[in-house]
């Protein structure tokens, strides 16, 4: 108990942001990620509510994961999840109104988003709490930037401006196709494809030790690596 | 054997208690909030549209008392009716279909039966595109009229003209501005 946040929960945690991004690795949630991400403001909103209800199911599902019978697990699952997704909406719409009217019917739809129930499945209801509040950031976090970043690439191209300040609007007329679904799926795309990109490239060029110095494989043919 | 068999009922049903309990905690304590929320949200939207009533507030009629009033002729898509307690004109929020469904418009019109703001409530048109015809400078050619008629033989002072682009959006907001008007006829304008 002294050490809460160890090395391997950082790793969870990275984990869920970098190598398994939930929207642009494991190809998680889209239908908000593709809906909502019209401007950076409500990606931010999306994503945070998400990390929110994330964190409060994964944590009740794993203390509860000794006492739920393996016969009604899904169902204990989706009253734990909406209960807390209705939670938020209420608290949105008391105090986020604004948010609240921008996201309309994506948030009751986060019951059905299939990154916190893939987790509470995958993740809390195996692991103990910390571990499963940090595996609820880490997948959080990721998927809240992943639509901040699709949200502000549409804002940005789409209107011009970036949380609503003016940024290229004056010079460069905005594309509106950025803002409708279209727009949605071609920056969408193109992220997954940088990803993958990046990931492929940084795989195939696995770190090489030099051969001087060692004469291990002399005479054959090949690499050390 | 039989608690074995009904123990997953019963963590379920547990399961479900508590969290509607906790649902019912919730909505308690935002009830209060969200309903101040939209009294005011819904207040400064009428006064937006009409700018006259000043901070007195608005009465709202009900939808029995609207129909007395049009003696039965009231039009389709009429949803609220408020007059400003200062008794300077009248609010009325109507519907039309637009591009992507039920379009709501809210007008405000004075004592002397002319229009002095339109503002669009709810609305599903498409972003960038319908959404040009709901700008300010859009609606300033609505203000000051009393009469607004798009058809073949109007004269062009009542005419309203449409945005390329968002033509279906801007031919649902005439014709909810139209239902407006003809509401405000039907009730009889401000009675003093």
């Amino acid at each position: 108990m002294n050490n809460i946040i160890t090395k391997e929960r950082l790793d969870i945690v990275l984990n869920g942001v970098i190598k398994e991004n939930p929207v642009l690795v494991l190809l998680l949630g889209m239908c908000p990620s593709l809906a909502v991400t019209t401007n950076g403001v409500n990606g931010l909103g999306m994503g945070l509510s998400v990390l929110f209800v994330l964190c409060c199911s994964n944590v009740a599902v794993s203390l509860l994961k000794n006492f739920i019978p393996e016969q009604v697990r899904i169902p204990s699952y989706i009253v734990i999840i909406a209960s807390f997704v209705t939670i938020l909406g209420l608290f949105l719409k008391a105090y986020l109104p604004l948010l609240d009217k921008a996201l309309g019917i994506y948030i009751p739809l986060i019951v059905v988003n299939c990154i916190i129930l893939g987790r509470a499945e995958m993740f809390a209801s195996k692991r103990n709490v910390m571990d499963s509040f940090m595996d609820a950031i880490g997948m959080g976090f990721g998927f809240t930037l992943a639509l901040l970043i699709i949200g502000s690439i549409r804002e940005l191209l789409g209107a011009g401006t970036w949380f609503g300040l003016t940024v290229t609007a004056n010079f460069m007329e905005p594309m509106a196709i950025f803002m409708l679904a279209p727009g949605g799926f071609f920056v969408l795309g193109c992220l997954i494809a940088i990803v993958n990109g990046i990931t492929r490239y940084r795989g195939k060029q696995p770190e090489k030790a030099g051969c001087e110095g060692c004469s291990a494989c002399q005479g054959q043919t090949g690499e050390a690596e | 054997m039989m608690v074995k068999k009904l123990m997953p009922v019963i963590v379920l049903t547990v399961i479900c208690l508590v969290a509607t309990a906790t649902l019912v905690g919730t909505y308690g304590l935002t009830k209060p909030v969200i309903e101040k929320n939209n009294a005011l949200r819904a207040d400064r939207a009428r006064v937006e549209v009409l700018e006259i009533s000043g901070n007195q507030g608005f009465e709202s009629y009900s939808y029995d008392e609207i129909k007395k009033m049009a003696k039965g002729k009231l039009t389709e898509g009429t949803v609220e009716v408020y007059v400003a307690k200062n008794n300077l004109g009248m609010v009325i929020t109507t519907e039309d279909r637009g591009f992507g469904g039920s379009l709501l418009v809210m007008t405000g019109i004075d004592k002397k039966g002319r229009i002095r703001g339109v503002k669009v409530l709810d609305h599903n048109e498409t972003p960038g595109l319908g959404t040009k015809a709901m700008t300010k400078e859009f609606f300033s050619q609505y203000l000051f009229k009393d009469k607004i008629d798009n058809s073949v033989e109007a004269s062009d002072d009542i005419r309203v003209d449409g945005i390329t682009g968002a033509t279906v959006t801007s031919e649902a907001v005439y014709r909810a501005v139209v239902k407006a008007l003809t509401v405000y006829e039907l009730i009889g304008g401000i009675q003093d």
